[in-house]
């Protein structure tokens, strides 16, 4: 994988969006943050990310509002760290284009970074 | 002398011109001397308001565990980064420090999820199971894997008695695996030093029929009809180990009844119990 993906983290827990990012810059990811739906789309929009992580429940558009919309004009894969695991919302992320989903208390980082690799092969 | 003819009616009827209320109507039967049927007894109970609380209590618990799990995952995620030595090299003794902290983590971890589960058993949803095509072997590894370190560390045995595992089932792979963790934790965390677990699974007809037998402290005699009720810990389980919820068994029961299955067991205290379930082989 090359050194220079760049990760876009959407995430409004500020120390979970900290610990996913020290982790991926380890690994070699340029990482980007962003801590509400807004911010989330519009550096969707302006960084043009590899990967983005997304989380479902956050300050002005929720997670759910910002994947249809990034889903719109672009295939970037999209991973959505939820703290919910019924199937209905799982199905609905899924329905709306989301590559895979985890649950954040249920991964330790290695296996999000994991999931992260498994998404690039998946696109 | 009256008995119960029919116990439990419960109906949503429509009462003034905009509310539900829910009404509990048993019927008793009134018989005589003679055991002749001499009148009915209907009984109407407004249960309204308690249902209410009910689901408010469900609604909370669900609220409370889905906001829990954010700080959670932060703890546990910051414990992962210093133990990989992120913020500098540790001391032996520090790691081991953060791997306890790490345990306690993830008990809390494993509570919530509990919770969460208990809440939509009983907010009516019934367990929704995502099935897939999964060999019986893989279920039973990881499964294994899962409960290794907790055997070793209570200087329990298990054995892995002779099985077919090649077959496949259609289950939902994390559910079952929830189903046997929860039944081999409890077997270790139940028999003492020394003791033995064996952990089997056969096929029969059309089913896979899997068991965790122990040679622990059993269940007392008295307490086994309510062993599966929420909450629920036999006496001598509550003497022998404090880190217990009473939650494990009556998930356990949920998920195998939501794959169509059965769980049961066979018991004798201070001999050792042996729990089955068994799943459908579905084509």
């Amino acid at each position: 994988m090359s050194q220079e993906k760049k990760f876009l983290i959407i995430e409004d827990d500020r120390i979970l969006s900290n610990a996913v990012s020290i982790a991926l810059a380890d690994v070699g990811f340029e990482v980007s943050t962003a801590f509400d739906g807004e911010e989330g789309l519009e550096k969707a929009k302006n960084e043009k990310p590899d990967l983005i992580l997304l989380d479902l429940v956050m300050p002005k558009k929720s997670g759910n509002e910002v994947l249809k919309q990034i889903r719109k004009e672009s295939e970037v894969p999209i991973l959505i760290a939820t703290v919910k695991e019924d199937p209905e919302t799982i199905a609905q992320c899924l329905e709306n284009g989301a590559t895979g989903y985890f649950v954040k208390s249920a991964c330790t980082l290695d296996e999000i970074i994991r999931k992260v690799k498994e998404s690039f092969e998946w696109k | 002398m009256h008995e119960k003819k029919k116990t439990i009616e419960l109906s949503e009827v429509e009462y003034g011109e905009n509310f539900l209320h829910l009404l509990y109507a048993p019927i008793l039967m009134l018989r005589d001397s003679d055991n002749e049927v001499i009148g009915y007894v209907l009984l109407i109970e407004d249960v309204t308001r308690e249902r209410k609380i009910d689901r408010a209590k469900t609604e909370f618990v669900s609220l409370a565990s889905h906001q829990l799990r954010t700080p959670l995952a932060g703890i546990k995620w910051f414990i992962e980064l210093l133990i990989k030595g992120k913020a500098g090299k540790l001391s032996k003794k520090a790691v081991d420090y953060l791997r306890q902290i790490s345990v306690s983590n993830e008990r809390m971890i494993k509570l919530v999820r509990d919770l969460l589960d208990i809440s939509r058993i009983e907010t009516g949803k019934k367990f929704e199971i995502n099935r897939q095509k999964l060999v019986i072997n893989d279920i039973l590894e990881a499964s294994l894997n899962e409960t290794f370190s907790l055997a070793k560390e209570r200087k329990v045995e298990i054995a892995r008695e002779k099985t077919d595992g090649s077959f496949q089932l259609w289950i939902d792979p994390d559910k079952i695996k929830q189903v046997l963790d929860n039944l081999i934790s409890n077997a270790i965390k139940y028999t003492p030093e020394g003791g033995m677990i064996k952990i089997s699974c056969r096929k029969e007809k059309n089913k896979v029929i899997f068991s965790v037998k122990d040679n622990g402290v059993g269940i007392p005699k008295h307490q086994q009809k309510r062993i599966f009720e929420k909450f629920f810990r036999a006496d001598n389980a509550v003497s022998k180990e404090t880190d217990g919820n009473g939650l494990g068994l009556y998930i356990a029961k949920a998920i195998v009844e939501a794959h169509n299955g059965k769980i049961w067991f066979e018991s004798e205290e201070n001999k050792g119990t042996t729990f089955y379930f068994s799943l459908l082989i579905e084509k």
